[in-house]
């Protein structure tokens, strides 16, 4: 009988724990456990002989306990056993004991399974009470002695969670009663029981903040932002062995699919700040007002079993013109690859490609696709007064193409549009004069022509500017003041070269920074 | 609001550029073919006593001519046979602004990493290393000259006339415009003399040395550039004894 209870608790054993496998232990339980002790004083002892019955050593308690750390618990029980024996005398002494202690998990980083082995010690007052009646040929005599006295225990035992709410217990003590005097009443207790667990479960990780660097997005920049993070997430590992956490985020009506980072490794105890990006689709270049938008951000961590939070924090999805002033993304309105630009360029580009092909058959395919800026008919304006926005807008090739009116930015971004399709690059000169306050841009493109044959372009050296590229390469850039849209190609190249002259070398504007270069990308 | 501010800006700016240049020159003397180009003009005009020329302009001087420039302040320059100068050269640049101009070179390189698709290696043409024609010739009707050379003289005049951060600038101009094969080690020779003159040892060493490498790559052995290696080397040597006594 006892072989088949004990092969039946093996298997319990073996099969609930994967079943109910990871789970982590609440904060607060409350059980009952019961079990043998067996102490000098009592022994333990279940015999029974005709008119004699001897019970002794047999017991239980009542547990509470609740989390005072990670792996910390602080633990009280009210228990006790007791000893019976029923012949010529009934005696009848029980040992209550109430007990304060303090429970450790003793492999934290090790539990896998829903077995949570402990450690522990408490201390507290163990009350013995005696009764004795005993029969006279004539009365029953009862006497009934008692006693208070002090002890401790330790214990080890172990948690087998059978769910978030539920667990048995198996629990080891030995108790020390009256030390170093006595110790008759001391001994080993073992008791197995049940518990009911409730609160919250330990964590393994905590989000600590949400560091926005991007709030204000630009339609305009999607792809930018698929590699610059939008925010940083600081994320703190409460336990003592490391997890990995993998962040997912999402901005509901503007990203194509979630994003997800792949999972970060955080050593135990540490603390990291892991970027958070955003995959933004072509719905975003549809936005035609400035909104607010939420940017949601999960956080699943794994280590003994997955664990999700999620938090969430405003962004700003501006118009899809809105651009914030900065030059090097001025680079992201321009539309080389769009059909109905590169009509228009190839159109007028192979009208060309039946002249006689030289060295200068790029600069001349810079010129005609200014004459075919101007033949549009697109007049210059300047930006509208937008209270209470000061970002400014910029358009695309075709809708400046479309609306036949454009500031200074319109048009550098259409006549780059326009050379980057028919494929010579491009770069904008950022000019912000420290002593007129003023920013404005222009364009510089490559004529792909050598440094040593640039008269053939002109021979008088300040009407280009010389660049050399990472691989060495020296060829002459032809600078163009696009404003001067309604004039010829050769009054918009000698007013951009001029400006260049001026500002960038005569008053040193591209030593001191404050004329900048920005090649298109 | 922006963009108005920026015609307006731009419209100030060229009147500006015509009337309030910051070099302005007077031309004091003449002797024999000397021109000028206007701003961003493509033909040379024959330059005249008195012509005042803006910091735009610029002035080549043909064989056997001469012009001087009065620069105020009871300064002037002087520019001999066969050279270019633009008057913006003639600017006071501090050590700074010089510095900051070799730094901006470094760092304006075209990172094309991104765009590897975009590189078309057009007409390259390979300048062989040749002999150094040392008749300087000069067509003016015709248009043919070897800017290089001219532009090396204004340059050199610069160093003559002790305008030493003007001419580290003018010569890594034309470094940059025409590289060195003309006649190799000759910039580099001329930049360690400008640094060196300037009290920047470790730059003129550094010109040196380039100077001697190009030199030795070059695999001349005419008398010129033999003498110009010597050069180079006594000057490394004259810096690192000096160095040494300091």
């Amino acid at each position: 009988m006892i072989k088949r209870i004990a092969v039946f608790l093996i298997l319990f054993f073996v099969i609930s724990s994967p079943i109910t496998g990871q789970v982590l232990l609440r904060s607060k339980g409350l059980g009952i456990r019961g079990g043998i002790w067996n102490s000098k004083a009592m022994g333990t002892n279940l015999s029974a002989s005709g008119d004699v019955v001897s019970i002794s050593g047999f017991g239980g308690s009542l547990f509470f306990f609740s989390r005072a750390g990670d792996h910390l618990f602080i633990e009280t029980n009210i228990g006790g056993m007791a000893s019976v024996h029923v012949g010529d005398d009934v005696e009848v002494s029980s040992l209550t004991a109430f007990l304060f202690g303090l429970r450790w998990d003793a492999f934290p980083s090790r539990s896998k399974g829903s077995f949570y082995p402990y450690y522990g010690f408490g201390l507290g007052p163990y009350g013995i009470i005696r009764t004795k009646v005993t029969e006279t040929p004539f009365d029953e005599d009862v006497s009934i002695g008692s006693d208070f006295k002090f002890g401790f225990y330790g214990s080890v035992g172990t948690f087998l969670n059978l769910s978030n709410w539920f667990a048995f217990t198996f629990d080891l003590k030995y108790h020390v009663v009256d030390f170093p005097k006595d110790n008759r009443y001391g001994g080993v207790e073992f008791s197995t029981g049940f518990c009911f667990l409730w609160g919250r479960k330990r964590e393994l990780f905590r989000i600590k903040e949400i560091k926005v660097i991007v709030r204000d997005i630009y339609p305009a920049y999607y792809p930018f932002y698929e590699t610059y993070p939008l925010a940083l997430v600081t994320v703190q590992n409460t336990v003592p062995h490391p997890i990995e956490v993998k962040v997912k985020t999402f901005v509901k009506d503007y990203t194509e699919r979630i994003y997800e980072s792949g999972f970060v490794k955080i050593p135990a105890g540490e603390t990291k700040d892991i970027p958070i990006h955003a995959l933004f689709g072509g719905n975003l270049l549809h936005v035609d007002q400035r909104k607010p938008a939420m940017l949601d951000v999960e956080l699943e961590a794994r280590a003994q079993q997955i664990l999700t939070k999620s938090v969430s924090t405003s962004i700003m999805i501006h118009h899809r013109n809105a651009w914030n002033g900065d030059v090097d993304k001025l680079g992201f309105f321009i539309t080389p690859d769009e059909d109905s630009l590169m009509k228009i360029s190839r159109s007028m580009i192979n009208a060309l490609n039946g002249q006689s092909f030289d060295e200068r058959h790029t600069f001349l395919k810079g010129k005609v696709l200014y004459q075919v800026m101007k033949d549009l008919k697109i007049q210059y304006v300047s930006d509208p007064n937008i209270p209470f926005y000061q970002d400014d807008r910029v358009q695309y090739a075709m809708e400046t193409i479309n609306m036949k009116t454009g500031d200074c930015d319109d048009l550098v971004v259409l006549y780059a549009s326009l050379l980057e399709s028919a494929g010579i690059q491009t770069a904008f000169v950022d000019v912000r004069d420290p002593e007129k306050s003023l920013a404005h841009v222009y364009l510089l493109f490559d004529t792909g022509v050598s440094s040593e044959k640039s008269d053939c372009i002109s021979t008088n050296e300040k009407r280009f500017v010389i660049r050399e590229s990472q691989y060495g390469y020296r060829s002459v850039w032809i600078p163009v003041e696009t404003t001067l849209i309604d004039q010829n190609f050769e009054d918009a190249w000698k007013a951009g070269a001029l400006q260049y002259l001026q500002e960038g070398i005569l008053r040193n504007g591209i030593a001191e920074g404050w004329v900048k270069i920005i090649d298109v990308q | 609001m922006r963009c108005q501010k920026i015609v307006f800006g731009f419209l100030f700016f060229v009147i500006s550029s015509t009337v309030f240049s910051k070099v302005t020159v007077r031309i004091q003397y003449i002797k024999g073919e000397v021109t000028v180009r206007r701003g961003l003009e493509e033909e040379w005009k024959i330059a005249k006593q008195g012509m005042i020329l803006k910091d735009v302009d610029t002035i080549l001087v043909g064989e056997n001519s001469k012009v001087i420039l009065d620069l105020g302040d009871k300064a002037t320059f002087t520019l001999g046979s066969y050279s270019i100068l633009d008057i913006g050269d003639l600017r006071r640049i501090t050590k700074r602004e010089m510095f900051l101009y070799l730094m901006s070179l470094k760092i304006e390189k075209i990172d094309r990493t991104q765009t590897d698709e975009k590189i078309r290696i057009q007409n390259v043409s390979v300048v062989r290393a040749e002999k150094k024609n040392t008749e300087k010739k000069t067509d003016m009707k015709n248009n043919t000259m070897d800017y290089w050379t001219f532009e090396l003289n204004g340059a050199e005049a610069l160093i003559q006339q002790r305008y030493f951060t003007n001419s580290v600038m003018k010569l890594v101009k034309i470094y940059n415009h025409y590289g060195d094969q003309r006649n190799p080690g000759l910039i580099h020779h001329r930049l360690g003399q400008s640094f060196e003159a300037l009290y920047e040892p470790g730059r003129a060493m550094e010109s040196y040395k380039k100077a001697i490498q190009l030199i030795q790559q070059s695999g001349y052995q005419n008398n010129e550039y033999k003498e110009r290696f010597q050069a180079c080397d006594e000057a490394i040597q004259r810096i690192q004894n000096k160095m040494k006594n300091e």
